[in-house]
């Protein structure tokens, strides 16, 4: 490649980072210039993949500096799958209990499990950040504080609640919500249930349906993944960016808490749909109705979880 | 045992222990730390790895830009902790090392 094509080709790759990120660094740009001359390979992979990145540091998705990524995958996954649960078990403690027998008794202990994990992690992560802020203070640590995902996820949470309370609002029967909380601070908790279940609903494959529903239920239909998928990703942002206390063990168990009772649940789940295979009317955990569909999230979010767990560390580094 | 900053780096842990180990012995820009690399380590670290790297060196405060008349050249120095943090990644290094070479000489596998 000719000086004049690498230096026109590094400008292009260049531009892919924030604009501040190219301020801090000058010199970026012409040593990727000079690599793209001598025809240096894995230069545009580099550039690719690192722009990503920054893009996604600078907007606060991923924290400035990564940690415990593993760990962070696991309670990412662990909101949507506690609003599912919960959901579920409300159906099936009102929905099926009387067609089918009493609910699971496998439902009950895993969403006591999942709710301790839950309050665990409510408590944890506003803790961590005040031991992160003294520590920084207490060290003169430089490194930035994760400040935007702890935002991001009061936004998301906020929008949940909004989307639930439109959805309860609409008058719109919920058997998800029905056995939950319907007054009180743990109310809130239940929109959250609602606004995340009011994402699976057969009217995504038979869209008249949504012109059955009230508008509160649709736009919770449509709030309920977004809200669920940022407050995810947020929480992601959040415990990868929380200081570095109890690294080892305790992180595994940590970890491994939460995924045991989300493998627990699933089990629990698919073993009702294969017992209870056609329950139309109902439509709960029908393998081929909305039930289904909760179960397949359910599974999808566990292997997520799962994935996670491998990347966290058993023991202490050292 | 120090908390070990570098570990917590990922994919940039390696690239950043080979810019912390050049920038113990001066500080240097981008182009005289690739060089640098490539003598004393034999690895050639793309701009992409590099600049990548150096960023979150500078975000944990391990390296400080030094003030340049050179716009266009910034070098960069390390810091207390920086140091700190490339003693306690080597340590481990030798210590896996040792391990390693002493099992080899044991005729374990």
């Amino acid at each position: 490649m000719t000086r004049s094509a690498a230096e026109a080709r590094a400008a292009r790759l260049a531009r892919l980072y924030p604009r501040a990120w190219r301020a801090r660094f000058p010199d970026f740009e012409a040593m990727l210039a000079a690599e793209l001359a001598e025809g240096g390979r894995g230069a545009t992979r580099g550039v690719l993949t690192g722009a990503l990145g920054e893009r996604l540091r600078s907007v606060g998705v991923i924290p400035a500096v990564p940690r415990r990524t593993g760990l962070a995958l696991v309670y990412a996954a662990v909101l949507p799958f506690t609003a599912l649960t919960f959901g579920l078990w409300s159906q099936l403690h009102t929905g099926l209990a009387g067609r089918h027998g009493p609910a699971s008794p496998v439902f009950g202990f895993t969403a006591v499990v999942l709710a301790v994990a839950g309050v665990g992690m409510a408590l944890l992560v506003p803790a961590g950040l005040v031991l992160l802020v003294v520590r920084q203070v207490r060290d003169r640590d430089r490194r930035p504080l994760p400040v935007r995902p702890a935002l991001i996820l009061a936004g998301s949470l906020v929008a949940l609640t909004l989307a639930g309370w439109a959805a309860d609002r609409s008058g719109w029967y919920s058997p998800a919500a029905h056995a939950l909380p319907a007054g009180g601070a743990a109310h809130v908790a239940t929109l959250w249930v609602r606004a995340v279940v009011a994402a699976i609903t057969p009217a995504w494959v038979h869209p008249s349906l949504f012109a059955r529903m009230p508008a509160g239920q649709v736009a919770a239909a449509f709030i309920g993944p977004a809200g669920a998928l940022v407050a995810a990703g947020a929480i992601f942002g959040l415990v990868s960016g929380l200081p570095g206390v109890g690294r080892g063990r305790s992180e595994f168990v940590a970890g491994t808490v939460p995924v045991l009772a989300m493998v627990t649940t699933v089990a629990g789940a698919v073993r009702w749909a294969m017992t209870h295979p056609a329950a139309p009317e109902s439509a709960t955990l029908s393998a081929s109705h909305t039930g289904g569909a909760v179960v397949a999230v359910l599974v999808l979010l566990a292997g997520t979880a799962l994935l996670g767990l491998r990347r966290v560390p058993r023991r202490a580094p050292g | 045992m120090a908390p070990n900053h570098l570990a917590d780096l990922g994919r940039y842990t390696g690239p950043a222990t080979l810019i912390l180990s050049s920038l113990a012995g001066s500080p240097k820009h981008g182009y005289a730390l690739t060089k640098d690399i490539e003598e004393f380590a034999g690895v050639h670290l793309v701009p992409g790895t590099m600049y990548g790297a150096l960023a979150r060196l500078v975000d944990q405060g391990l390296i400080e830009p030094v003030p340049s008349d050179e716009p266009r050249r910034r070098p960069y120095r390390i810091t207390a902790a920086g140091s700190e943090a490339l003693r306690t990644q080597l340590s481990e290094q030798r210590r896996v090392a040792d391990v390693g070479l002493g099992r080899l000489a044991g005729g374990t596998a």
